[in-house]
Order: C-alpha cells, then sequence, then structure tokens
C-alpha cells in the first residue's frame, strides 16, 4: 500500500468506527485530546485496523502512538512488513 | 415480610469462580455485593451433579499450582476459601498420560521431571525438551498476577501473548510427534497452536508442572466455601435472578434490570457473563461501531461433548489419580486445528471423577472431546429435556465416535450406562455463546492487550471472567481479582498476596 492509500483506508476507518468527523482527520491531530479518543478507543483502533486492512500491529509500538501520523506511519510499516 | 434490597455497592452478574473471586475481594475491603446469578444453583463450571449414584464434575475437574506457597494456593488463602480437605493431588509421577497411536508420555508434577519423562521418549530431542520447558517457565513467571510480583517484565509478557506457540514450536524441533506432545494441551484452552499466543500456553502448562490437584468432592465444596466467606462479609447471592437489559444514563449503568421484574442499582457493575451478552445489554446505540464490529468478529472456542459413563472393573491404570489425553494422531498438522477437516475427534480428556478414592466395582468416568457447534446449531431453539429424537440421536452417534477413540488405549473398557451433554447443555447452564466450556476463542487478537475488558466504555461497568482473560479455573479467578482491583486497586492486592507467598516460603 502507498501511502496515499494507506491516509485514506486509515481515515474511512476512524469514520466508519469511531464517528469521528471527516475534517478532524489532519496528520498533526493528537489521538486523545484533538479526537477525543481514550486508552480502549485505541485498543478497538488497533482491532479494526487490523482487521480492515488485513495488517498484524506490533502492539508494543503501538501503545506509544499519540498522533494520526504516527498511525499512518505504523501502518505502513507493518504492510511493508507483509509486502516482503 | 422482607423487602430485597436492591442498592449496592457492587452489583455482580453471574457465580462463575471470576464473579465469586471479584465479590469475596470486595466484600472483604468493606464494599456491600450482590450477587444475581440466573441459574437455580450457583458456581458457573464449578457444578457437580448426581447420576447413578456417583458424582460428575461439568467444568473443575483438576488445576495447576494448588500446593502451598503457590499461585492458586496463594489467592485461595488470600480469599479465605482455602481448605486441603477439598483438594487432591494427582499422581505426581504422571498426572496428565497422552496417550498417542504409537507412544505415551507422561506429563510429571516439576519441570525437571517433566523433561526427563519426555527425554526418555525422545533421546535425540533432549535439548529442544530442555529449552521448551524452561521457556514455558520463564515466560510464566513474567505474569504479575502469576508470581504476585508487583515488579515485573512487561516487554517479555507483551513479546510472548504476541508469538504464537507453532512460531516457537517449530523453531525448536522438526519432530513432528513432538511438536505433537507439545500441542497437546492445547486441549486445555481450545486455541489451535498458530493462534494461541505463546504465553497463555505457558501459563496452563506451568501450572500444572507446579502441581496438579483434582477436587475430591467435585467444584461444589469450593463455591460453597466462597458463599459461606460471602456471607460472613454481609454479601447476598440471589438466585434464579436472569438479568434481561441495563438502564444506561450518562455513560453509566444506571439500572440493572431482571426476568423477574426486579430492578437493582449499585455504584459499579461487574459482569461475569459472556462479553457479547453483557453487550447486548448495554445495547446497540450506547456501542462506537468499532465495538460492535470487534464483537461481531470475535469467534467462539470449540463446543466440548461430555460423556459421564459408569463402568465396570475398569482398568488400574484408570483409577489412578491422573488423567488420560486420548489421541488420534501423532501428527502435528492434525493438532493444528482442534477438529480435524472431516470432523472426526482427534482427542478425548478421560478422568476418573472419585480421584481414585474408594476401590469399588463400578467406577465413574468423565469423557469430554471437542465438537462442532454447527451440528448442533439446528436445535439451538428447542428446549431442553424437549428436544426431537435427532438431537438424541446425533448425541449418540458422537458419544460412540468418542467411546471407540477410548476403547483404543483400553479396549477391555466395560461401560455399563452413560448419559451425555451436548454443547447445547453449556448454553442452557452456562450462557455460553455457542456452548464452548472455553469462552471466547483465545487467539492473539483476542487476548494481551487485545482483550476485552475488564474496563468498559461505560464507566460503571467492568467484565470479568475467562473471556476477558484466560480460560480455567485459575486463571478465570485471576481475572475476578483483576478486575475488584480496577475498583479498589490492583497494586495492593498484588502486594498482599505477595505477602502470603514471602510468608509460606518461610
Amino acid at each position: 500500500m502507498n501511502r496515499e492509500s494507506i491516509v485514506t483506508a486509515v481515515n474511512e476507518s476512524l469514520v466508519d468506527g469511531f464517528e469521528i468527523p471527516p475534517e478532524k482527520l489532519t496528520p498533526n491531530a493528537t489521538l486523545f485530546e484533538d479526537l477525543e479518543l481514550d486508552s480502549l478507543d485505541a485498543v478497538d483502533m488497533m482491532v479494526y485496523l487490523e482487521e480492515k486492512l488485513s495488517i498484524k500491529v506490533d502492539a508494543n509500538e503501538f501503545k506509544d502512538v499519540r498522533s494520526l501520523e504516527q498511525v499512518y506511519d505504523l501502518v505502513q510499516k507493518m504492510s511493508s512488513n507483509l509486502e516482503h | 415480610m422482607t423487602t430485597l434490597k436492591t442498592s449496592w455497592d457492587v452489583l455482580i452478574i453471574g457465580s462463575g469462580i471470576s464473579s465469586l473471586t471479584a465479590a469475596t475481594v470486595l466484600a472483604r475491603q468493606g464494599k456491600s455485593v450482590c450477587i444475581l446469578e440466573k441459574y437455580r444453583k450457583p458456581g458457573g463450571y464449578m457444578h457437580c451433579f448426581n447420576r447413578y449414584g456417583h458424582r460428575f464434575d461439568t467444568g473443575a475437574h483438576y488445576v495447576g499450582a494448588a500446593s502451598p506457597g503457590q499461585p492458586f494456593h496463594n489467592l485461595l488463602t488470600y480469599l479465605g476459601v482455602y481448605d486441603d480437605s477439598m483438594f487432591v493431588e494427582l499422581d505426581r509421577d504422571g498426572f496428565d498420560v497422552m496417550a498417542f497411536p504409537s507412544f505415551e508420555v507422561k506429563f510429571k508434577t516439576g519441570v525437571e521431571n517433566t523433561i526427563q519423562s519426555l527425554t526418555e521418549i525422545f533421546p535425540d530431542e533432549k535439548e529442544a525438551i530442555h529449552k521448551y520447558f524452561h521457556l514455558i517457565h520463564d515466560v510464566a513467571a513474567a505474569f504479575p498476577t502469576y508470581e504476585f510480583d508487583d515488579q515485573f517484565d512487561s516487554s517479555t509478557v507483551m513479546e510472548y501473548m504476541e508469538t504464537p506457540l507453532s512460531d516457537i514450536v517449530e523453531k525448536l524441533t522438526e519432530n513432528k510427534k513432538l511438536r505433537a506432545v507439545f500441542y497437546s494441551y492445547c486441549s486445555l484452552h481450545g486455541v489451535n497452536p498458530g493462534d494461541v499466543g505463546f504465553g497463555l500456553h505457558a501459563l496452563v502448562t506451568d501450572s500444572l508442572l507446579q502441581s496438579a490437584w483434582g477436587f475430591k468432592d467435585g467444584g461444589d465444596p469450593l463455591t460453597q466455601k466462597f458463599l459461606g466467606v460471602l456471607k460472613s462479609y454481609g454479601a447476598e447471592i440471589h438466585l434464579s435472578t436472569e438479568v434481561t437489559g441495563f438502564e444506561i444514563e450518562n455513560g453509566l449503568v444506571k439500572t440493572v434490570q431482571t426476568k423477574n421484574e426486579q430492578q437493582y442499582t449499585a455504584e459499579w457493575i461487574i459482569s461475569g457473563a459472556h462479553p457479547k451478552a453483557t453487550f447486548s445489554w448495554v445495547g446497540d446505540g450506547n456501542l462506537k461501531p468499532a465495538l460492535k464490529n470487534r464483537l461481531s468478529s470475535i469467534k467462539e472456542s470449540c463446543g466440548i461433548f461430555g460423556i459421564y459413563a459408569i463402568c465396570e472393573n475398569p482398568p488400574h491404570e484408570l483409577l489412578k489419580k491422573n488423567n488420560f489425553y486420548v489421541f488420534d494422531s501423532e501428527d502435528d498438522e492434525d493438532f493444528k486445528s482442534a477438529l480435524s477437516p472431516k470432523d472426526n475427534i482427534l482427542g478425548a480428556y478421560i478422568s476418573c471423577t472419585n480421584r481414585g478414592q474408594t476401590a469399588k466395582t463400578t467406577t465413574p468416568l468423565t469423557i469430554h472431546a471437542p465438537v462442532n457447534f454447527k451440528k448442533f446449531e439446528c436445535f439451538t431453539e428447542t428446549e431442553i429435556f424437549k428436544r426431537p429424537q435427532e438431537y438424541y440421536d446425533l448425541k449418540n452417534e458422537i458419544a460412540l465416535n468418542i467411546l471407540s477413540l477410548v476403547k483404543k488405549r483400553f479396549p477391555s473398557l466395560n461401560i455399563l450406562k452413560f448419559e451425555t451433554s451436548s454443547p447445547l447443555s453449556n448454553i442452557h447452564y452456562n450462557g455460553s455463546i455457542e456452548g464452548s466450556s472455553y469462552g471466547i476463542y483465545h487467539s492473539i487478537s483476542a487476548t494481551g492487550v487485545r482483550a476485552l475488558g475488564p474496563r468498559t466504555r461505560i464507566r460503571n461497568l467492568l467484565l470479568t471472567g475467562q473471556s476477558t482473560l484466560f480460560p480455567g479455573l485459575f486463571p478465570s479467578a485471576i481475572s475476578g481479582l483483576r478486575t475488584a482491583g480496577n475498583i479498589i486497586g490492583i497494586k495492593p492486592l498484588i502486594r498482599e498476596l505477595k505477602n502470603i507467598k514471602t510468608k509460606s516460603q518461610v
């Protein structure tokens, strides 16, 4: 997956799965403050992205993710791991 | 006329060991606690029943780590429910016998004893066996609620909860029979080796290697012990009280509604029911789509079929204090699914329920084997004791299949009569979704950081039970401890348990 398709897929997941308004989904948006998610949502998000994007997220790395940009980075890393 | 008290500090739904543990921990801390149990008898999978003049267990067959100073013993001691007259230690020289078509291995008390036992069968695999069991022990010891240590290595726990059992086993050995031996304990959690986190498998295996204990008179006395302690703290249990829904207001459970039209209120609600049932009471409108999606995608573990038999002059081996696992294959690939592609029975668990206490001419045997729930799905709408003849025919056919596997190992076994339970029996008595004894399918994608609960989106609603942690009596009790810890703080609890452990070692 290229960066653009990852951004689209992650954003769609957040709109569909967490009912977040699309205009809030900017790369710098922080998960907990700007998007008003919490630690329970973070786990749901990890599982949701794994299922929707058919990837396996490293839970150890995911726990340090704070911004949407970091989510894109991690998904990109995980999907490229799958491709190799 | 007495008025039913319906307002409590903590309301607990279900009375399995996780609920009873959470209730006891909280009652000890001064909380007013009430348990709502839908069935007329408390105890969940600790239930026993009598047939043909003998007692049979439904779920409490044996437990690990219950010798003095060991984790389960420490926990029961802390709860005030330990009583050594309830337990009988299983044969230290082979509490579990794994019978494969061409060989047998004994799991013995103590890691080194089991290593030696397996090395005698697989002399060329000494290094792999040694590495496997030491890794099992080291990983299990890293869990804070296993060794009750507030200082623990979370990175080890996380790494091994994310690593499938088969990844580790396949790197250790190419011996297919030895791999099958390592996978044989998947019977205890119902998860395939490619799906289960090594950490979960390590906890299940290590606790039994520490020590294996059966229940002298089944699980009911332990339930009664819990109830006695709870009563002394003023807690109540309301039986035949089935929860039907929650009234949610401002992100909190305001009332709990029951089938007998009572309304309960509490500061905290703990649900030991299956998470899917619990969230159905919360209602779709209070759940985000991602959680709804997650709940719908969580798989259930395999259904379990039970045979409760009376046999005459049983083989001496079955009268020892041990369990037999009889497998129809020794090819590791077959162990990658609890059921073969043709739905044949891969393995059956056999134990003599009276644990060798009395030598009688007739002996009760409990036999369990995984079975595909789909075979029974068409009968889910029928009522227990009023099911159609086809249901009983199916049960009989499956029972005969399982017994033919058992008779391969015990050809002289003379079964006089037997009764059976199907996945539908589990649904009726324990509220499991697809008749599994293990709750959800505890794959990597549903355990560790991905597990549901104990906290939920509803701020005063907590989850407990095997579906929120790991299957089995001890892990379920730990889930109750952990859930209670969400209300009163887990670290002081761990410290108290650590003190018990330290005292027992002095």
